[in-house]
């Protein structure tokens, strides 16, 4: 429940305006009756998911692959085993992978475009998407390896250590271990202070600034993405003076009550981040390197010191455990997890889940693990159907059905087919320079910066090609004669037909694995309808590959599949 | 709602009450109060004053200087369409205006990768002063027949007015990345640079009042890393030095010298958790000062 004073405080302050709380009127005296918790609406309107289909989003959403048979088969067998496969998932490797992707939909740092190409560092063309991957990971591997090693979640801004792979390693002043490849805990021998992620070159190359916004967009974006606060949502009113110079603009800021509400808090925040400051915005060695002899600019350029929120800080080597000790961090981390896996945004009405999360996560020490047993085991996630008396703004806040993401959608497929989709070294499902990730429902970071939520025709699209890529290279590589090992056509042969008990087989298999569901029999005759058809209209010896190469096509853009 | 409802949480700061033992408090209801762990410092005061000394020990970074070493080497340019590097006007043949190019070698043996825009204007503004600017905005490897590279990525301008009374007033900006093996002095070990110039000063030394120029921004060699605040180089007989140097701790933090102006290069030197030391700076540093101001002051 939210108290009283602060719905009345929330009420006078919405325009920001930096009015102080004690001059506002008092409160009601009376206390508010005692009341049990209320249930959120997820468990008073919600039902959750079967078990099996439970076990398949959420092994979704923390590996990007769904259940093997095996776990399908424990958890239909004893739903109560659900609990021990999430600890499995949640130990498995995989997870590292996945939360970058997860995370980058909130940090939106996968983008394709940077102020540099690899040509400025020597690198060839054909290495564009690993480069662009490379920086722009930087950060989500961070926070997606203090994930998986269950560290608190404090180190994501506190770390004093980066994550590096070859290519990183060899364009920016990074020690990385001598021998290793992929992507290895590292550090910065630029002298740049700990920090985590904000003295990542990845995330700044991502939020750059330019030489009239002085760090401004820069701290804006920590705060948004760190405090769950944007300054762009304060409303403010102001008419505008002659802001030509610098001196005019500062003063203005200083000055002006509207401006001042949020750039009293702003510049402080930017003048810590001049570190990253770049005399030119696309030379390498600029961008490369941690600037220390820049950390004061910000009182030469804002005329500010650096603080937090009022608190001053002695310099960047502050900012990190200053973030990790305001308590808005915590609650935003359990704000940025709860939207992710629910796959909407919060409202008003999940505060009181949201408090408990946290209350959780704050007495699991900040384990980000914990946090996400919090989170999947809570009926706002676990929610797949409603009740009969459900209202309609429920149906419209719970989000029963979801979408698998784009990169959700390239994993579970390249998993269960080992179908891949590259185009001159691009991975076409993740990228929008060549390739169909917007168009799947994914965000580019810049232009689009929200998952696609709801099915769209460029989704169906895009999705159809896909299915039909990885049915066809499913059905060529199962059904050759000389095939050793099977991904999903384990039970029929080219001679298989539709009335052949291993025929009935392969399409139950196929039910239960895509959808964890049984097959029906009204399903179960379109397919043999659509196989037969097919064959009829090939007639080669290959009838049988492209018939199975169609149902496959089909059986993966089928809603049951794309949706968790 | 809830946008407004975090917002809110925004504006006036710690209404919600932690749950653990964050140490956060309110501090009169408009702030949020945060006391973070703080780490030590590595330097002690006599090793920052050394410190500050040793990065000073070459002088200030020298527009002047960095820019006439950049035209001799573009002189270095080959000639013709395309030429070594690509200029914009191909029918150029001095070191200045705009090229581009991802690498090329001339017969001579001067590699030229990246790309540049530099100017000098020698003349007369609309007020009928002489002036003398220069510009440049970079970002270039250029390898010189012995392999040593010259690095630039960043720019520069001084502008430089010859007013009356044989006074000059001049400004300027200098920020980048510069490295270049191939000569001495500060450019050798590389240096980061984000310097503002501002002054007035006498035209080629001659003069009765005393010239002045401001500093503020920062230096980084590997020696250290200094930052200034409003510096203010006074050279008249002698040469005063007010304002304030910074030098930046293993640790992250700061260490500050504020100079008193008097005639010895003399201040207070402090940090977070240091007592305040009265120090003096070497004739070194004040000497690579008046070299700086002896350059700027020619024209």
């Amino acid at each position: 429940m939210i108290p009283a004073r602060a719905l009345l405080t929330m009420m006078l302050c919405v325009s920001c305006g930096g009015e102080p709380a004690e001059n506002l009127p008092d409160p009601p005296q009376k206390d508010p009756p005692t009341r049990a918790p209320a249930l959120s609406e997820a468990a008073r309107y919600g039902e959750p998911l079967d078990a099996p289909r439970l076990l398949r989003r959420i092994s979704l959403d923390l590996l990007g692959v769904l259940p093997s048979e095996d776990q399908l088969r424990r958890v239909s067998e004893d739903p109560s085993s659900l609990e021990t496969i999430t600890d499995e998932l949640l130990s498995d490797p995989r997870l590292e992978d996945r939360f970058v992707h997860l995370l980058n939909e909130r940090w939106l740092t996968r983008v394709d475009a940077f102020n540099l190409e690899p040509w400025d560092y020597g690198l060839s063309e054909e290495q564009t998407y690993n480069f662009l991957r490379s920086i722009g990971e930087e950060p989500l591997r961070i926070a997606a390896r203090v994930l998986v090693e269950d560290q608190p979640w404090t180190e994501v801004v506190t770390a004093d250590w980066t994550m590096a792979n070859e290519l990183t390693a060899e364009i920016f002043p990074i020690q990385y271990p001598e021998g290793a490849e992929g992507w290895q805990v590292s550090t910065y021998t630029d002298g740049r202070p700990a920090g985590g992620v904000l003295m990542t070159n990845g995330l700044w190359w991502r939020y750059y600034t330019t030489p009239n916004n002085f760090s401004r967009s820069r701290a804006a974006a920590l705060s948004r993405l760190f405090l769950c606060e944007d300054f762009l949502l304060r409303p403010i009113s102001f008419e505008s003076p002659a802001l030509l110079d610098r001196e005019s603009l500062n003063a203005a800021i200083r000055e002006e009550e509207a401006c001042a509400g949020c750039h009293s808090a702003l510049d402080p925040l930017a003048s810590a981040l001049f570190g990253f400051w770049w005399f030119d915005l696309y030379d390498p060695t600029e961008l490369s390197r941690y600037h220390t002899e820049r950390e004061q600019l910000g009182v030469y350029y804002l005329e500010t010191d650096p603080a937090w929120f009022g608190t001053p800080l002695q310099g960047a080597v502050d900012l990190g455990p200053t973030l990790a000790a305001d308590p808005r961090f915590k609650t935003c981390a359990v704000r940025t997890f709860a939207e992710l896996l629910w796959r909407r945004g919060v409202e008003v009405e999940d505060l009181s889940t949201l408090e408990t999360l946290r209350a959780g996560f704050v007495a699991a020490e900040l384990r980000p693990k914990a946090l996400l047993r919090l989170l999947l085991a809570g009926p706002e996630y676990r929610v797949g159907a409603l009740t009969a008396d459900a209202p309609d703004e429920v149906a419209d806040r719970l989000s029963t059905a979801r979408l698998m993401s784009a990169d959700q959608l390239a994993t579970s497929i390249g998993d269960l087919t080992g179908f891949t989709w590259t185009f001159e070294g691009w991975d076409q499902l993740d990228n929008d320079e060549l390739g169909y990730r917007v168009l799947l429902g994914g965000v580019d970071g810049v232009t689009v910066t929200s998952p696609l939520r709801d099915p769209a025709l460029s989704r169906v699209l895009a999705q159809k090609r896909l299915a039909q890529g990885a049915g066809a290279a499913v059905a060529a590589a199962d059904l050759h004669p000389d095939a050793t090992t099977r991904t999903l056509l384990t039970e029929v042969t080219r001679d298989s037909r539709p009335g052949d008990p291993v025929f009935t087989a392969q399409l139950e298999a196929l039910s239960w694995r895509l959808y964890a569901v049984p097959l029906d029999a009204e399903r179960q005759a379109e397919l043999e309808a659509l196989w037969t058809a097919v064959a009829a209209v090939d007639g080669s010896e290959r009838m049988a590959e492209i018939a199975w190469a169609s149902v496959l096509s089909v059986m993966l853009r089928d809603p049951r599949f794309e949706v968790l | 709602m809830i946008t407004i409802l975090f917002g809110f949480f925004a504006c006036v700061g710690p209404v919600e009450t932690p749950a653990d033992d964050t140490p956060a408090r309110d501090t009169a209801g408009t702030h949020l109060a945060i006391d973070p762990p703080h780490q030590a410092l590595q330097l002690s005061a006599d090793e920052a004053l050394a410190t500050v000394e040793e990065t000073l020990v070459d002088g200030l970074p020298d527009v002047l200087n960095l820019h006439a070493l950049y035209e001799d080497v573009m002189r270095h340019r080959e000639l013709g369409d395309p030429g070594c590097p690509t200029y914009e006007d191909p029918t150029s043949t001095g070191p200045g205006g705009n090229w581009f190019d991802r690498g090329c070698t001339t017969a001579e043996g001067w590699t030229y990768f990246g790309n540049a825009v530099t100017l000098h204007i020698i003349g007369v503004n609309p007020d009928g002063y002489p002036i003398d600017a220069v510009g440049s905005s970079a970002s270039f490897q250029i390898t010189d027949p012995n392999g040593a590279t010259f690095v630039g990525g960043g720019g520069y301008n001084l502008d430089r007015l010859l007013i009356e009374d044989g006074r000059l007033s001049l400004f300027g900006t200098f920020g980048g990345t510069y490295a270049y093996p191939g000569v001495e002095g500060w450019l050798h070990d590389g240096v980061e640079v984000s310097l503002f110039f501002d002054g007035e000063l006498n035209h080629n030394g001659v003069g009765d009042t005393p010239g002045q120029l401001r500093i503020d921004g920062g230096v980084g060699r590997a020696e250290g890393q200094l930052s200034f605040r409003e510096l203010i180089v006074e050279r008249g007989e002698t040469m005063r030095l007010s304002g304030q140097i910074d030098l930046r701790d293993p640790s992250g933090y700061w260490f500050h010298l504020a100079l008193e102006g008097s005639e010895r290069p003399c201040g207070t030197l402090w940090a977070e958790g240091l007592d305040e030391q009265e120090v003096c700076l070497s004739d070194q540093v004040v000497l690579g000062l008046d070299a700086l101001v002896t350059n700027m002051e020619t024209m």
